[in-house]
């Protein structure tokens, strides 16, 4: 017989045994360094290039378009152009985009922004603060081929206290104001509902769970309750936080499908619970005080048949003269498609590509306050000096914190600050501006206000001196991408803690930073031009679009504008 | 009915019509004719169907391919997750060389099903070998002068994430 080389074999061939899912990436890249025949093979084929892109960029192809509808090639050219654009900063288009509220309306303070769909909750001018409208607006779109904005508004012939959509389901849950009759305690019904219609949705079961407030029989008063609201697949969290102390967290999770209720968290004060996420279908992550006061975790907890807290990760030991209040946590949101078909049609066509899922493509970001002055007579802390950072970590850390080691179904297992702390990246954010309702990270990126840095930026621990108040310099626009996911940890680090760190030196590590120092304009109908900058907020939004909120134009009290850079 | 297949050393082989359907060629000159021009040309016996590209030895291998899957569809998509029997990965086996023929063969015999698993032979015997020890494998001589390979280190320097994970 003779021996045929895989050098024999027509350029078809290679491309096919290239090209095929078989073989992973980094195959593909080992075998593009053979000679300059696989080269070219790897640098010239469309296919290969697309994943490659795709998996540089944490996305992943959308195979329920059929490649005859849209070729792959066709797909890679965007997804090109998509990322020249935004590895730049450089934006395809800048525009400004005026939310149509009907006449007798003025916006209210609830808004979401999900999937490039602008939703802001509104209500009467001369009615009391509660919503009773939401005007959606769904923002124009590169990779969805949206051109022109188009908006709606959806009358809930109710008054609502907040809400959460998810277009991928075309849900709408809101939880609803009802009038409290004492002495019964307060209730807050939640609806399921269409974003399209404002009806209520046709795959819930139930139109409406309740949740009544436990062991409560005094007057609740308006804004006394902060909602958090997450939607995960057919799961629905509520996170009733109240704004005032002393009074108990609620933390309820339903299956909004069946309408089966899955699990109560009660935070009695001291304790709270300041926010939570879902880190997959069974887990979420809950940013939790226990006792003693000042100790917070994060806990993860499972949410299967018994739900019960398998991990918990534990914030630094603290030395004299630090405090660190309770975190705010931020995720990338879960997105899960619901288990079995819906009647409900999503309500934007869908994506060519889409973010990764995978929890080690979605970033969660924690913002620690560090906080340091003295302890008066054991009791009061006078705060002398307060240092902001935030921290990164994917979900897969939290899911798996340490590979091989296997969660106790009894007792939860605590997860040191030593440990975990190393493996997540860091960033200084004192100067930023919060605004605690917007999200920055989506997917592996991390979007903000900053002042340009230029060269290394001297890093100071929050243990040293307090900083010197500055003037807030000129902001510009910093783009942060996360390394990719790691590869699995090796067995030599299982369980094998690492060596605890006794001092805390914040090491932010991306894979690359981009600044913009463009504030991004537009040009108004009256010639007037409206920069990012003027914005009070400033947001990411999918992968394509960084968004200012709240630009308002002069003279003009009541209107609404966006601005909107689309990438 | 049966098809009389004959290799590249003129050798001939009698196969079923299950059989031979497995093999797209085959199937468009028996069959396909028949749709074109009215009547079977290959139906009959004494005609046989000349491959002219593939050994006896390689045709009496795809055939047991085409054996075993004459009742079954074999998978002739696949991405990374998905497994294939494991009949399948004993009968591919992990000699390069005949791998390599079976691709060939398949290619030319437009065999999908068999053209995938043979992909998916070549990747389990790549997989994780470095890039010199590939070329050891293959007898490929690698044409790189060390300036074009720091230039692609350069060119992939985001890739060092993949292939040096920190």
């Amino acid at each position: 017989m003779t021996r045929v080389t895989i050098e024999n074999l027509p350029n078809e061939l290679l491309v096919h045994i290239l090209g095929t899912d078989f073989l992973n990436v980094r195959d593909i890249l080992r075998c593009s360094r053979i000679n300059s025949r696989f080269h070219s093979i790897v640098s010239s084929t469309v296919e290969i290039q697309y994943r490659l892109l795709l998996l540089q960029s944490t996305l992943v192809n959308n195979d329920a378009i059929s490649s005859e509808l849209l070729p792959l090639s066709q797909r890679f050219k965007m997804l090109r152009a998509h990322r020249a654009a935004i590895d730049r900063l450089d934006p395809t288009r800048c525009l400004q985009i005026p939310v149509g509220i009907p006449v007798g309306y003025v916006p209210g303070p609830t808004y979401e922004l999900v999937d490039g769909i602008y939703a802001r909750g509104i209500h009467n001018w001369y009615d009391s603060f509660f919503t009773r409208a939401i005007t959606f607006v769904i923002l124009p779109s590169v990779v969805l081929n949206i051109e022109e904005a188009e908006g709606w508004t959806v009358d809930l012939g109710m008054t609502i206290h907040d809400f959460a959509i998810e277009p991928l389901m075309d849900l709408l849950v809101v939880v609803e104001a009802l009038p409290q009759h004492l002495p019964a305690p307060p209730v807050f019904p939640i609806h399921f509902m269409t974003m399209r219609e404002g009806r209520p949705h046709p795959d819930a079961r139930l139109e409406s769970v309740e949740f009544t407030v436990p062991g409560t029989a005094h007057m609740v008063e308006h804004g006394e309750y902060l909602f958090i609201i997450n939607v995960c697949g057919d799961l629905v969290g509520v996170l009733f936080r109240p704004r005032v102390l002393g009074i108990a967290h609620h933390l309820a999770i339903w299956n909004w499908r069946t309408g089966q209720h899955i699990w109560t968290y009660n935070a009695p004060p001291p304790m709270c619970i300041d926010s939570f996420a879902f880190l997959d279908i069974r887990h979420i992550l809950l940013a939790a005080s226990h006792e003693p006061l000042s100790e917070f975790t994060f806990d993860v907890v499972r949410i299967d048949e018994e739900p019960f807290v398998e991990f918990c990760f534990h914030p630094p030991e603290l030395s004299m003269g630090l405090n660190i209040p309770t975190p705010i946590l931020r995720s990338s949101p879960c997105r899960v498609p619901p288990t079995g078909r819906l009647i409900a049609k999503p309500v934007l066509p869908p994506p060519p590509f889409y973010s990764d899922p995978a929890p080690e493509c979605r970033i969660f970001s924690l913002s620690l306050l560090f906080e340091y002055g003295q302890w008066l007579q054991m009791r009061a802390f006078r705060v002398q000096g307060r240092r902001r950072y935030t921290l990164f970590a994917p979900a897969s850390l939290f899911l798996n914190p340490a590979p091989g080691l296997i969660p106790s179904t009894v007792s939860a297992t605590h997860i040191p600050w030593s440990w975990w702390a190393p493996r997540t990246r860091w960033l200084e954010c004192s100067t930023d501006p919060t605004n605690t309702h917007v999200c920055y990270t989506f997917g592996t990126r991390h979007v903000r206000w900053a002042a340009p840095t230029r060269g290394a930026e001297a890093q100071s621990s929050p243990f040293g001196p307090s900083p010197t108040p500055s003037l807030p310099p000129s902001r510009c626009v910093q783009l942060l991408t996360f390394p990719p996911p790691s590869l699995p940890v090796p067995p030599s680090e299982y369980v094998a803690l690492a060596p605890p760190i006794t001092s805390f030196q914040p090491m932010p590590v991306f894979a690359e930073q981009v600044d913009s120092e463009l504030p991004y304009t537009v040009q108004t109908a009256g010639d007037i031009e409206v920069g990012l900058e003027e914005c009070e907020g400033l947001c990411v939004d999918g992968f394509e679009r960084i968004i200012g909120l709240e630009a308002r134009d002069e003279g003009d009290e009541e209107a609404l504008t966006l601005t909107v850079c689309v990438f | 009915m049966s098809i009389t297949l004959i290799s590249k050393e003129g050798a001939q082989f009698l196969v079923s019509k299950p059989v031979a359907d497995r093999i797209g060629v085959v199937r468009d000159c028996a069959y396909g004719a028949d749709f074109w021009l009215g009547y079977a040309v290959a139906t009959d016996d004494s005609m046989g169907i000349t491959l002219a590209n593939v050994t006896s030895s390689i045709l009496s291998k795809i055939l047991v391919w085409c054996e075993h899957y004459k009742d079954m569809e074999p998978l002739v998509d696949g991405d990374s997750n998905m497994e294939f029997p494991e009949w399948d990965m004993a009968y591919i086996g992990h000699d390069m060389n005949q791998i390599l023929f079976v691709l060939e063969a398949a290619d030319y015999l437009h065999i999908p099903g068999l053209l995938l698993l043979a992909c998916k032979g070549i990747a389990d015997v790549l997989d994780g070998r470095n890039p010199r020890g590939i070329c050891d494998l293959l007898g490929i001589v690698m044409d790189f002068s060390h300036r074009q390979e720091v230039d692609m280190d350069k060119e992939n320097g985001y890739w060092r994430w993949f292939l040096h994970p920190t």
